[in-house]
């Protein structure tokens, strides 16, 4: 039978692909009706024809039954065989698997390492990018920008404001179900004992029977409770939060929790698998309007230009989203003609929930991000599949007699192949299983590791569906890759030269050998990339430790502060902040105290214009927008910061009615050139009329990274400015540690309820700095340590199998006289070349592309010669010692034993 | 269904079809059982419902091939033929049947004449 007809039976089909069992009912039925017409022909009445052909055909349904029982026996029979082919096939690869345990073993390593990276990675992007938000209908979910004119399309889709969100949601009833508006927030949870930090959305009323989450306790927020201003404060909280802070007492529902320095009551739990609108997990949730309640006197949310919230809206159910658009269009041009000083030009977009990953704009380059992180893994596991890829390949010149054999016997290529597949997928799999558990492992890793930010970031990672299956799938295709090489090359049906244990046509031997050294070539060259990338990360972390950030300060205690939510008026907190600044000086340990808006290198910045007065100074005539802080007089002394000319703020400086500031050093040379500066004024507006004068000049610094150019810096007196918010800064000579808990102490003892948002130790503040350089170099460190690995026993592999195929040729050698160490020299001198050949490249390759990353290297040239230089050594050093071992044995080849061995 | 039991004609049903298709194919399910019907003489009316777990049997084995045909009135039948391997199978069922009717005729001390 011809192989499609083959094929065709095989699985129950026909000439034109039908199934077996669908035609025989019309077959069966075409029966009847001809031996219907026959009989009726023979002068039968149609009933009486109809009556003998039920006779003659007997039960309808026990025939097609048996017939169905038929094919159902065949592929029975089919799949039993074919899975014993299977089974047999995996246990010949169990048993040759485990007959080389070394082999094995160093295989499953190398691709669990490779997998398992591979696997948290991609959980990462899975978290991100797949999340389904456990709502009710998510198909129906919309998201509501307002536009930003002026702006180019990168953030076009920008926030919204709240008079615009109440519009919209009473004139776009015809399209939407409900609109909600909702934003993320930073709560600090502060009871007395301890403070965090805690993620949350504020939120409107409607926000959890818009999204149709159910809350597992209590509820959600009801619109006339909690929708008004002026309602007492409510909160959600998270499903984790309450497990974690409450031990998942279900009496939490009517219990207050202290937030923001004000005691809010808990009325509801979420889900376990709800943890907000945004990739952080949110820990708790409250009322929009609580805003002017919380803070008297801010007016967020009656600004109809005030755009800083994000809109969230559900379709009807047979509403398009054009018809959204289209209502959307007539609502902002109606605003546009009824508020036209904020409305003007502006628009509204919608776009549907699912399509939004984070933001419009941002996804694309987030998405890049993770994108090129996951291509970096996969080098990786890219190098440990030429490893393998060439392990087997030996492995498979090893054993090409055994195979020569086979096929002699008959055993088609196919099923050779098969075989050799299946062993490469076993490795593979059970690679990828120990992967992932490497991968969770790392992802653990991930997970507990908090960045010193006073942020609690928790990402939702975990082995969910969607990242076992990657992992699985991706195991599969990386069997088959490094399997197939190996199995093709070896299962060329070469008989003779196979039982011949000859090595066959020169040229097709060449060809094998170049193979196999350019998996190695490129396993260098990429291990030498990611080496370089690194080294140049460490070293610039190296550097980060040593530049003059312009203070000078090693202990202390830095506590902030918030006075505005607690409801203090202006001279109310500056009283606070001094009676705090008194009591903690007096504090054992303490030599000085300081206080300033804006920690140098912290992550904010607040700027200033600055107009010239009458020539006396080079300012732009326009205003020059330049960086400030407030500080106090103590600040200097505090942070180590040297006033070099002029004087410090004092106490007078408080009820002077003349202003003062001091500038830094750049800000002095750069617009008083002539150099006559202390005493110089300048303007805060464009009128001229708010005079200030430069009373000192300090030390320049670091303000925002340590990487940054010379830059001009403003100081201005923070009892001039009356701060709501501030550092507290306290400084001592030995190890800070003992003294936060004092710090804390003194802190209640003035006022029991104000939020502290932090106190940390000087160290600690300073590790903030570092973490985003830090763990970049981590982690591309640790990949490259990965790939050094692998390339060192991809390295150890070949050479050794080079030896061991030239065992013969040594002998004879070795015979004729060579000595040992002419024998060890040549074989050392074939791994040396093909490492140096593949470093080079790597370091050409590297020397192309370390220029983009130039901007984020501080005090190291992205070509630094150092790193390039001591690459290309390492790299030497491994080839060596991986030739070593197999050359020593080559040179102690007794010649006769070799001439011998086949 | 045709009575089974030994020396019934149930496992004879294949070797029918077999020479039916052998002499002359391609031949539709009715077809076939016309064909038996005819040659037996009248003898053998098969219980027509029983042909087609039959035809499954031998499709399955491979040793016929079928295709489906319109027929003059345009309704599709589908034909079957001997197919290679079902040639050889029916040739060597027959001579199997051959000899084990010579064998139980010695056993039973009967001669070909008797059974006229």
């Amino acid at each position: 039978m011809s192989g499609s007809r083959r094929l065709k039976r095989e699985f129950h089909l026909d000439q034109y692909g039908h199934r077996l069992d669908e035609s025989l009912d019309e077959e069966l039925k075409f029966h009847q009706e001809e031996r219907l017409k026959q009989l009726m022909q023979t002068g039968l009445t149609r009933e009486e024809a109809q009556a003998e052909v039920r006779r003659l055909f007997g039960d309808v349904e026990e025939i097609r039954e048996e017939c169905q029982e038929l094919n159902r026996g065949v592929s029975r029979r089919q799949r039993r065989m074919f899975l014993k082919d299977i089974s047999l096939d995996i246990r010949f690869a169990l048993r040759t698997l485990r007959r080389q345990p070394v082999f094995t073993l160093v295989a499953i390593l190398s691709l669990a390492l490779g997998i398992g990276a591979n696997t948290a990675i991609f959980s990462i992007y899975s978290s991100i990018f797949l999340k389904k938000l456990p709502v009710h209908e998510p198909g129906q979910l919309v998201e509501l920008y307002s536009n930003e004119p002026g702006t180019d399309d990168f953030m076009e889709h920008s926030v919204s404001s709240y008079p615009d969100f109440m519009d919209i949601r009473e004139q776009g009833a015809e399209v939407f179900e409900d609109v909600m508006i909702y934003t993320v927030t930073v709560a600090i949870f502060d009871n007395g004992e301890d403070s965090e930090y805690l993620f949350g959305e504020m939120v409107s009323a409607n926000y959890f029977e818009l999204l149709g989450v159910d809350p597992i306790l209590g509820r959600g927020f009801i619109e006339e409770e909690e929708g008004i201003v002026g309602s007492p404060p409510t909160a959600v909280i998270g499903y984790t939060f309450w497990q974690n802070r409450f031990g998942g007492d279900p009496g939490v529902i009517g219990t207050t929790i202290p937030l923001n320095g004000h005691d809010y009551t808990i009325v509801g739990v979420t889900p376990k698998n709800f943890r907000g609108l945004y990739p952080l997990t949110a820990d708790v949730w409250y009322p929009i309007t609580l805003i002017p309640t919380l803070h008297p006197g801010d007016n967020q949310l009656s600004l109809r230009n005030n755009q800083t919230f994000f809109l969230k809206a559900r379709l009807r159910e047979d509403v398009t989203i054009d018809e959204a658009r289209v209502v959307l269009d007539v609502i902002a041009t109606r605003l546009a003609r009824e508020y036209p000083e904020t409305n003007e030009s502006r628009r509204f977009l919608v776009l549907p929930s699912q399509k939004v990953s984070i933001h419009p704009d941002l996804d694309t380059v987030i998405h890049g991000f993770t994108v090129f992180l996951m291509c970096m893994v996969g080098l990786v596991l890219l190098i440990a599949c030429t490893n393998l890829a060439g392990l087997l390949l030996a492995r498979a010149m090893a054993r090409r007699r055994e195979i020569g054999v086979r096929l002699a016997i008959g055993a088609s290529r196919f099923r050779l192949m098969r075989q050799l597949l299946t062993e490469s997928t076993l490795l593979a799999l059970i690679g990828g299983l120990v992967g992932l558990a490497f991968g969770w492992w790392l992802i653990h890793l991930l997970v507990t590791f908090q960045p010193p930010v006073p942020l609690p970031i928790h990402l939702d990672l975990g082995i969910n569906g969607n990242v076992f299956a990657f992992t699985f799938c991706l195991s599969i295709v990386t069997g088959i890759i490094f399997g197939l090489l190996p199995a093709t090359q070896s299962t060329r049906p070469e008989l003779v030269n196979a039982l011949k244990n000859a090595d066959g046509a020169f040229g097709r031997h060449l060809r094998k050998l170049y193979l196999r050294n350019t998996l190695v070539i490129s396993q260098v060259a990429i291990s030498a990339l990611l080496l370089i990338f690194s080294g140049l990360f460490l070293r610039s972390l190296g550097n980060a430790s040593t530049v003059d950030a312009g203070f000078d300060i090693e202990h202390g205690v830095i506590a902030t502060l918030e006075t505005s939510e607690s409801g203090y008026s202006r001279e109310e907190s500056r009283m606070f902040f001094a009676d705090l600044l008194n009591r903690v000086a007096t504090l054992p340990g303490v030599v000085s105290v300081g206080m300033t808006d804006q920690m140098p290198l912290g992550y904010s910045i607040s700027t200033q214009d600055f107009y010239p007065v009458s020539g006396t100074s080079e300012l732009d005539a326009e205003g020059e927008d330049l960086d400030y802080s407030s500080v106090d007089p103590g600040y200097f002394q505090t942070m180590g910061i040297p006033v070099l000319l002029g004087r410090n703020f004092n106490e007078l400086d408080l009820t002077r009615a003349e202003r003062a500031m001091i500038i830094n050093e750049t800000m002095a040379h750069r617009f008083w050139p002539d150099g006559n500066v202390i005493g110089s004024q300048v303007a805060l507006d464009e009128s001229g009329e708010a005079l200030i004068t430069v009373v000192g000049i300090a030390e320049d610094g670091k303000y925002h990274s340590l990487g940054e150019a010379p830059q001009p810096f403003v100081y201005l007196a923070s009892a001039q400015q009356s701060n709501m918010f501030a550092h507290v800064i306290a400084r001592t000579n030995d190890s800070a540690s003992s003294l936060v808990p004092m710090v804390r102490d003194q802190i209640r003892q003035i006022d029991g309820s104000i939020p502290i948002l932090d106190i940390v130790t000087v160290p600690e503040h300073l590790q903030l700095m570092l973490f985003l350089p830090r763990a970049l170099a981590s982690l591309l460190a640790g990949l490259g340590c990965l790939s050094l690995i692998l390339g060192t026993i991809g390295l150890y592999g070949v050479i050794a199998y080079d030896v061991s195929r030239r065992t013969r040729e040594v002998g004879i050698r070795i015979s004729l006289g060579a000595r040992k160490s002419q024998v060890l020299r040549q074989i050392v001198g074939n791994g040396l070349k093909l490492v140096v050949i593949g470093t080079m490249i790597g370091l050409a390759f590297a020397f192309l592309t370390t220029r983009f990353l130039a901007s984020m290297l501080l005090g190291i040239s992205p070509t630094d010669t150092m790193t390039f230089l001591g690459v290309f050594l390492l790299f030497i050093g491994v080839a060596i010692a991986a030739s070593w071992r197999p050359a020593w044995r080559a040179a102690d080849i007794n010649p006769i034993e070799a001439l011998r061995q086949e | 269904m045709a009575p089974r039991g030994a020396g019934s004609l149930y496992g004879m049903l294949d070797l029918l079809i077999l020479k039916s298709l052998s002499t002359s194919g391609p031949l539709h399910g009715v077809e076939i059982a016309n064909h038996i019907h005819r040659i037996s003489e009248s003898n053998l009316h098969i219980e027509e419902g029983s042909l087609y777990p039959a035809l499954h049997r031998l499709q399955n084995k491979g040793f016929v091939d079928w295709e489906w045909k319109s027929s003059e009135k345009g309704q599709r039948a589908k034909y079957y033929t001997l197919s290679p391997d079902g040639e050889k199978a029916f040739q060597s069922r027959m001579k199997g049947w051959i000899r084990n009717t010579r064998t139980m005729l010695k056993v039973l001390d009967l001669s070909l004449e008797v059974l006229q």
